[in-house]
């Protein structure tokens, strides 16, 4: 008994001990280089410790605007997943769960961020798909007519293309849960007990279903503010989402602005680090 | 997230670093070409470079990495990566103590090698290469990088002159000067642009350059007081230009391929190209209709050489030089140089070449759509000193992008 108990516990205190080997170990290491990198302690043309990267990035407006983008955006893509996703889970969730329909909504699940902002660039582009089809049904009387979703102004592009990643993710996340959580059976007995149709929805079936998803939607949620790919393509060149600005600062010309960019990597980090703190408060 | 790897990678590399004892090899100055080929026989070399053009990328994997291969037993592995890429790279790898790099070469020009430069990350070894001899270094558009001298630290492969590309259908009279561009540019609103990356900023060159008075104003070191000066006038015009440019000017295109895409596409008007025999390239793949052709501006445009380079702790800087010293022969230069391979102007002077090699450089088949090199030769200009280069970008983005 007491062997197999040790090797039991064994086991787990290994899988904790290679958890933080090989995923929080670097991950803090990282965060500690960066944290350095960004004071001018270590670098190829560190001159000593400083924090004049601090208050060169600060004393910009790029910071607060790149930040305020990545964060609407990140808010409205996660409102929009999760009422494509509610919107279709729940009316489909019988469909969803096998047969044809499931197989086509799975499906949406492979793509990859790259994919999904060219599927946008095909589509939506000054001269995409819908821009075409539209000029030839004479909708518009030339190309530059078409409101392009590539490099708008208002990231209505980005929006769309990691839409396009995370709802049907939620559509199948709602359908699972509306099974598992026995949805159908408190509509029932909300029903019994005089709610209408609407009702349910509003007072039982929503707020139940987003509760139990929350951690998905705040995850979600991270994922967008830190997206790389769909915003260098899609987006513009000022101002720019948090991840693409990193990069740019981390390798462009000028190598004098690269600690920059590790002030801005521990920034991001700090702002997921609250998010999340808050969000597990929230939950308790 | 990417840049979470590259942490990762980062400490990686130190430990990396910290475990491996550095190997000193054979000093390669001594030895003789015969020996550096034979210690390069069945080496990997690997080469970082600009893959946008499929025409290039077949140059480089139907020709010259079977080649390499077949002549050297040398096995050449192609990794997609241009200027500022590289740099931080080379950088990384320094921050990270890498005793070894993890490329053997590299493709560069410019304010690319005037950085790594500053890191002296690079190998001297042009001297060694026996088809150096070859090289028309005297020639100021291929011995001289950006007004830098090249020192052997980089090898001449190739020479391009800027071009812009237009549709003689759509536009059959194409702007030449800067006023008229800017006429033109308000009178076809959204049909403009230009790239935010090497070409477009080459592009930025040439006027300034205009701007300036001519070639002759910014020559020499780089001088804050002429570049505030004349970019001061520079900024101005482009923000005349900007509500009418493509987009009005709130994004451009990230480079050439995206241009050449929005001009096949209808909407531009004109596209560029570093490469002044573009047009023929691209209307052979099928990409440009056979209407297409490309001019330079009358006040000029940018000529300049590109290169190879080896970084100092390369593992096979034997081999990394046998593949340079390949790149560089008749035979490689020659295949290159034609129009339906890729078009691109060869460094080789053809006094130096036997009469045979001459006869063939002369007899390839002739550019058909693109401008011919003696009628813009007299427009071609040169490079400016790389601090222009690395300050237009900064300010294009601040003056312009960011307004």
């Amino acid at each position: 008994m007491t062997t197999k108990k040790s090797i039991i516990s064994l086991a787990n205190n290994g899988g904790i001990a290679l958890y933080c080997l090989l995923v929080v170990f670097p991950m803090l290491a990282a965060f500690v280089y960066a944290f350095l990198y960004s004071f001018g302690v270590v670098g190829v043309f560190s001159e000593g410790v400083t924090v004049r990267h601090w208050a060169a990035l600060f004393s910009s407006s790029e910071l607060a605007r790149s930040i305020g983008l990545s964060i609407v955006l990140a808010f409205f893509t996660t409102l929009l997943s999760v009422f494509i996703g509610l919107l279709t889970g729940l009316a489909l969730h019988e469909h969803l769960r096998k047969g044809v329909f499931s197989t086509i909504a799975h499906i949406p699940l492979a793509i990859p961020p790259v994919v999904a902002a060219f599927a946008i660039i095909q589509l939506c582009s000054g001269s995409g798909f819908a821009a075409r089809l539209l000029l030839a049904c004479g909708v518009i009387g030339s190309l530059a007519e078409f409101p392009s979703l590539v490099h708008d102004t208002l990231g209505i592009g980005i929006v769309c293309a990691f839409t396009l990643t995370a709802a049907p993710f939620f559509a199948l996340l709602f359908a699972a849960l509306y099974e598992s959580e026995n949805v159908r059976h408190l509509e029932e007995l909300a029903a019994t007990l005089g709610a209408s149709r609407l009702q349910r929805r509003w007072r039982v079936s929503i707020p139940l279903l987003v509760r139990r998803a929350g951690a998905n939607i705040t995850l979600l949620f991270v994922a967008v503010l830190g997206g790389y790919e769909i915003p260098l393509l899609l987006g513009l060149q000022s101002p720019q989402m948090l991840s693409v600005l990193a990069h740019r600062k981390y390798a462009m010309f000028d190598l004098a602005e690269k600690p920059q960019a590790f002030v801005l990597a521990v920034v991001y980090t700090a702002l997921v680090m609250v998010l999340l703190v808050f969000f597990m408060k929230k939950k308790r | 997230m990417n840049i979470q790897i590259r942490y990762f990678l980062f400490i990686a590399a130190l430990f990396l670093a910290s475990c491996t004892k550095p190997t000193r090899e054979p000093e390669a100055a001594k030895q003789s070409w015969q020996a550096i080929e034979q210690s390069a026989k069945g080496a990997t070399v690997r080469l970082m470079m600009w893959q946008g053009d499929p025409y290039i990328n077949a140059y480089m994997k139907t020709y010259v990495v079977p080649e390499v291969q077949k002549r050297y037993g040398i096995t050449l592995e192609l990794l997609s990566g241009q200027g500022p890429q590289l740099v931080s790279l080379m950088a990384s790898e320094r921050e990270a103590g890498k005793t070894e790099s993890s490329i053997d070469a590299m493709w560069i020009n410019g304010e690319t090698f005037y950085q790594l430069r500053q890191m002296s990350v690079l190998e001297r070894f042009v001297e060694r290469l026996p088809n150096a001899a070859l090289i028309d270094f005297k020639n100021p558009f291929i011995g001289q990088d950006f007004q830098q001298t090249t020192d052997g630290y980089e090898c001449p492969w190739g020479n391009v002159q800027m071009a812009i590309i237009y549709d003689t259908l759509r536009t059959p009279n194409p702007p030449r000067t800067r006023t008229a561009l800017k006429e033109y540019v308000k009178a076809h609103p959204g049909r403009f642009t230009f790239d935010n990356f090497f070409t477009g900023m080459t592009f930025l060159k040439a006027l300034l350059i205009d701007i300036a008075g001519g070639e002759a104003a910014l020559q020499g070191a780089f001088k804050p007081e002429l570049y505030e000066k004349h970019s001061r006038e520079l900024w101005h015009y482009l923000r005349e230009l900007k509500p009418h440019l493509w987009k009005q000017g709130r994004v451009f295109p990230s480079g050439v391929a995206e241009m050449h895409q929005l001009f096949v596409a209808g909407e531009l008007d004109f596209t560029m190209s570093n490469n002044d025999g573009e047009v023929d390239n691209k209307v052979l793949q099928g990409l440009f209709p056979k209407s297409a052709r490309a001019f330079v501006l009358d006040g000029g445009t940018i000529q300049n050489s590109h290169y190879m380079g080896i970084p100092a702790n390369s593992a096979h800087k034997d081999a990394a030089m046998v593949v340079v010293n390949f790149l560089i022969s008749p035979e490689a230069q020659l295949r290159k140089f034609n129009p339906e391979i890729w078009g691109d102007g060869t460094v080789l002077a053809m006094d130096k070449l036997s009469a045979e090699w001459r006869e063939k450089f002369a007899t390839i088949p002739t550019r058909r759509y693109s401008p011919r090199r003696e009628d813009i030769q007299s427009k071609a200009l040169k490079e400016l000193a790389p601090e222009y280069m690395i300050r237009l970008f900064a300010d294009f983005r601040k003056e312009i992008i960011e307004q």
